[in-house]
């Protein structure tokens, strides 16, 4: 079959057996219809687009709080006592020793982190040679910083003491980083002593 | 202020009334061609008037856009989408009438006994083989214009041409020897 003879049967197998008519108020009533589904449509999507755009606005503006510390810290750690304990934000907390409940002899410290593991914490005091102390996301049995009598740091009650979260990388003696550009990096320092 | 809202709102009734007149004036002069078109796609009359009548209800709400430009492009181009929605959506072929249907359906549609060879072996054909086949043959488009009504390259029209009018030939050719 050559294609004149196609155009020709295509031609004559195309041929109505009845005359067609459009049906013009169905086509104007379903397109009407179709209209208002596609505007609900668009409604629902513009108002699915702002509720969700709301709720991150709303999440952005108030950060979910972040485990102040991942564990929280025990009473006892093996022999030692929980005296004080505190949680900075930013990675950062200053602690006053005048604050210690109780008698302690000396500094006994633990530090914990959400994001611990890439990190561990300068510890600073005015006067003092900064000492670099393990972070970990589980309370870990305190490690001592020094005394208030002679030997260990010099430790003054009334000295705020500084823990600052810093990476692994990081060597005594480099100029301290500035804090955590993160309000929910929360370092949490928890002071032990004996009973 | 009452008096400017009512002379904009008149403006707007009377656009989409002409709109709307124009709407109706088009279609009542082109539909019949448009559903002899889709009848050769789905080889069913009923089918076609469903398949042309959703096409123009998808092009009714854009009419105003579109009628300055090229509506028939636009309207085959719609109307090809949709049957290849509505196949894509059904995956299976579509019905077949039976010998009991032929007979009855021979009072009003001679065409259907005279080329039923032609609408099976076109039924036989991938449905945009079918479809190159129709436009460049039945509505007479050229290359481009099919390209363009398939959403595809003129070198894809090309090649689908020559497989369709192969495929076709070897189905009717074996039409006529079984015949015999």
């Amino acid at each position: 079959m050559n294609v004149e003879e196609l155009r020709e049967r295509l031609e004559n197998a195309a041929q109505p057996p009845h005359p067609l008519t459009p049906p013009l108020e169905d086509l104007h009533r379903r397109g009407r219809r179709r209209r208002r589904q596609r505007a609900g449509l668009l409604v629902t999507a513009v108002a699915t687009a702002l509720v969700i755009g709301g709720v991150q606005l709303l999440a952005a503006k108030h950060p979910e709080p972040a485990t102040p510390a991942a564990e929280p810290f025990p009473a006892y750690l093996g022999m030692y006592r929980l005296s004080a304990q505190q949680t900075g934000a930013a990675g950062q907390t200053d602690f006053t020793p005048q604050a210690l409940t109780g008698k302690v002899d000396e500094l006994s410290i633990t530090c914990t982190a959400r994001d611990a593991e890439h990190r561990q914490v300068l510890v600073t005091s005015p006067g003092g040679v900064p000492v670099l102390v393990a972070c970990s996301r589980f309370p870990t049995n305190p490690g001592t910083l020094g005394g208030f009598d002679a030997g260990g740091m010099a430790v003054v009650r009334k000295t705020p003491i500084r823990f600052r979260l810093v990476d692994l990388d990081y060597q005594v003696g480099e100029p301290p980083p500035a804090p955590l550009d993160d309000p929910t990096a929360r370092l949490a320092v928890a002071v032990y002593g004996l009973p | 202020m009452t008096a400017e809202l009512s002379a904009v709102r008149g403006q707007v009734e009377d656009q989409r009334s002409t709109h709307t007149a124009d709407f109706d004036e088009y279609v009542a002069v082109r539909y019949q061609q448009l559903v002899r078109m889709a009848r050769l796609l789905t080889q069913d009359w009923a089918l076609a008037e469903d398949l042309v009548q959703s096409a123009l209800v998808k092009c009714w709400g854009s009419w105003g856009s579109i009628r300055n430009d090229d509506p028939t492009a636009y309207i085959r181009r719609t109307l090809m989408t949709t049957y290849f929605g509505w196949w894509r959506w059904r995956r299976s072929r579509p019905e077949r009438l039976m010998a009991v249907d032929l007979e009855r359906s021979m009072t009003d549609d001679y065409t259907l006994i005279e080329n039923a060879d032609l609408l099976d072996a076109l039924r036989s054909l991938p449905k945009r083989m079918c479809a190159v086949v129709v436009l460049r043959y039945f509505e007479d488009l050229t290359e481009a214009q099919t390209a363009a009504a398939l959403g595809c390259t003129v070198g894809t029209v090309k090649s689908q041409t020559h497989r369709a009018l192969r495929r076709l030939h070897l189905e009717l050719t074996a039409v006529e020897e079984a015949e015999r």
